[in-house]
Formats: structure tokens, sequence, C-alpha cells
């Protein structure tokens, strides 16, 4: 798993200082991933990784760590 | 008027779809048209040839959520950015309330609602980095004014006026989004209404006359196009007056 460019993803989709404590980051816990931006981020992940995630997975998209794993399942084919 | 903008036009094989993407090329629009039918995709297709724009079809059954994946797979082989989707595929029943059953209603939200709710889920991911982002969908009269036999037609488009609402506040302003809703056209679709139907709604109209399928594509080229860029959350009528 490319957690690197993951990380990367995250940084530009939601702006969020590269500091950050990204790998404990979960969603609406922060005011930059809202809903709104929880829909930019998918779409950043999507071009990043050239995948087309399920509904099911854009909701269980809770944090950075679920993100990872979901992630992986698609890359792994 | 939209050059250089890539526009998903659904139920594009026949009637207003098609309509639609010949007033899209001729204002410079590349497009991505759907339909199950591929053989009258690929006739359109030859049709649009004189046009200096990218014509890529898609044989897909949106009633099929998979085959709804599949067809955004394709799609962003072609395009990274979609600027506009233009949600026309529906399908119409008649039946009287009492004798509609639960198969004839399914079907109908199957098409008329859940496919765009679900296509409009996937396009609108390809859509936030467009300047001139426009989803629009094909309600009907028949949603806001009801008609006789049309109880689940009419259930079904009028939901998806209520999505169109709740869309238009959820994604501006990035994107915007609108409804149209057509009086009686003359396309296939109204191939089964008797000839005193078709004369009735003709003497209801202001016009005196039925929708023809330009009549409502100008109306969705304006909703595409930038001429309509401070409008959102609205439903257009454009049913000659029609009461
Ligand atoms: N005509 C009217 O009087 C009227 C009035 C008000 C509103 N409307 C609305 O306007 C829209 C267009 O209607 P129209 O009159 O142009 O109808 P039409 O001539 O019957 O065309 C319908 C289009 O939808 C496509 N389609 C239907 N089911 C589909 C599915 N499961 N998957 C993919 N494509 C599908 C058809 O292609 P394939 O069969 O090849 O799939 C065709 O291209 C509809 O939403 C309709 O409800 C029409």
């Amino acid at each position: 798993m490319q957690t690197e460019k993951l990380k990367q993803v995250f940084i530009e989709a939601l702006g969020i200082d590269k500091n950050t404590n990204i790998e404990n980051l979960e969603y609406n816990t922060i005011d930059e991933w809202d809903s709104v931006a929880h829909m930019n981020l998918i779409g950043e992940i999507e071009d990043a990784f050239e995948i087309m995630l399920d509904t099911d997975d854009i909701i269980d998209m809770s944090s950075f760590t679920k993100a990872k794993e979901i992630v992986s399942k698609y890359l792994k084919g | 008027m939209l050059q250089q903008r890539y526009a998903l036009i659904t139920g594009a094989s026949k009637g207003i779809g098609k309509q639609t993407a010949h007033l899209f090329a001729k204002n410079g629009a590349n497009l991505l048209l759907v339909a199950r039918d591929i053989d009258t995709l690929v006739s359109l297709r030859d049709e649009l040839q004189e046009f200096s724009i990218n014509v890529d079809i898609f044989s897909c059954d949106l009633t099929d959520e998979n085959e709804i994946k599949s067809l955004f797979i394709k799609i962003k082989k072609v395009t990274k950015v979609i600027d506009i989707v233009v949600n026309n595929a529906g399908i119409i029943k008649s039946s009287m309330f009492s004798m509609t059953n639960s198969d004839t209603l399914k079907d109908m939200f199957q098409t008329n609602l859940y496919a765009p709710y679900i296509l409009t889920q996937y396009a609108t991911r390809m859509m936030r980095k467009s300047p001139y982002a426009s989803v629009i969908f094909i309600s009907s009269m028949m949603a806001t004014k009801g008609g006789i036999g049309h109880s689940a037609y009419a259930s079904s488009k009028s939901a998806l006026d209520g999505m169109m609402k709740s869309l238009a506040k959820e994604l501006a302003p990035t994107i915007r989004v609108n409804a149209i809703a057509p009086g009686v056209v003359q396309t296939d679709m109204i191939k089964t209404l008797s000839e005193d139907e078709k004369e009735e709604y003709t003497s209801k109209s202001l016009f005196k006359r039925l929708a023809t399928p330009n009549d409502i594509a100008t109306v969705i080229l304006f909703l595409a196009s930038d001429m309509s860029k401070y409008i959102t959350a609205e439903l257009i009528n454009v049913d000659g007056g029609i009461c």
C-alpha cells in the first residue's frame, strides 16, 4: 500500500498542513474534512490510484486508517 | 457555446436525448452518449461526424448499478472531467392506479429515479474540477400536474424533482443542478397515446401543438451553458402552457 501517496492526496484534497498527524485523522473531527470535502477527497483518491470506489466504501471511509484499508483492497484487485 | 466541454447524455439514442446530442454537437461539446441499444448509438455517432468534436458511445442498462459503475470506468479512459450531465433516459408505463402492480412501480422508479441518482453520484465526482459544471434532470409536467393513468410515472418524476432541489443545495456553488418539465413531446414515448389523447393535449397547449424534441433540447442547452450561470435548483416547465 502506497501510504505516502495516500497521505499526499489527503493533504492536497483537504487542504491541511503537511505536519498534521494524518495517520490519526478521522472524518468530521477537523473543519477541513466535512461532507463536501469528503466527496472531493474521494475524487482525488480515485484519480490518484485510478480506481472507482463503491458507495459503501465511500460511506465506510471514516478515517485515514480505514481509507488505507479500502484503497489497498482495490489495488489488490 | 459549449466548446471544449464534455457532456454526458443518457437516453441519447432517441427523442429528446438524440436532439440534445445534435444541438450540443453544433455548439462544440464533446459527447459521451449512453443508451442500451448500441446500433442506434452507432448511427447517431455517424450522423455527428460532420462536427469537429469527440463522440464516444456507451451501451449501458442504467437500471443495473454494476453497469453504471463499468460505464464510468470506461468514461474515465476518455476524460478525467465531465462538465455537463443530462439525465434524460426515462420510461413510462401507463395504467390506472388500481391496476398498477408493484413491478410496474419498481420499474418506473428504477429507471426514472434510482438510475439518475446513482449515475449522478458517480458523475459529480468527475465534475468537481469543472468551472462549468451543470447537471440537468428531465422530469415531466406529470410530476406537478399529475395525470390519469400516470400515478407511478408522476411519482417517480416528482421524486426526481425533490432530489434535484436537494442536490442543488448540497453541490452549490461548484455544480449547478436544474430540471426541465416537458409537456407532451413528439417522440417514441408518446406512441402509446391514442389520437384522441394527442388531440386533447394539443388543444390544451396554448400554442395548439405538441412540443418537438428541439423545444426541449434548446432549454437543455440553455441550462448547460453559461447563459444560465446564476440559475440552480430550478424546475423549468416547457409545456406550452398546458393547464
Ligand atoms: N415524450 C414526452 O412526451 C415526455 C414528456 C415529459 C417528459 N419526458 C421525459 O423525457 C425523457 C426522454 O424521453 P423521450 O420522449 O425522448 O423518450 P424516448 O424517445 O422513448 O427515449 C428514451 C431514451 O431513454 C433510453 N433508455 C430507456 N431506458 C433505459 C435504460 N434502462 N438504460 C439506458 N437507457 C435507457 C432509450 O434508449 P434504449 O432504449 O436504447 O436504452 C432512449 O434513448 C424521459 O425522461 C421522459 O420521461 C418525455
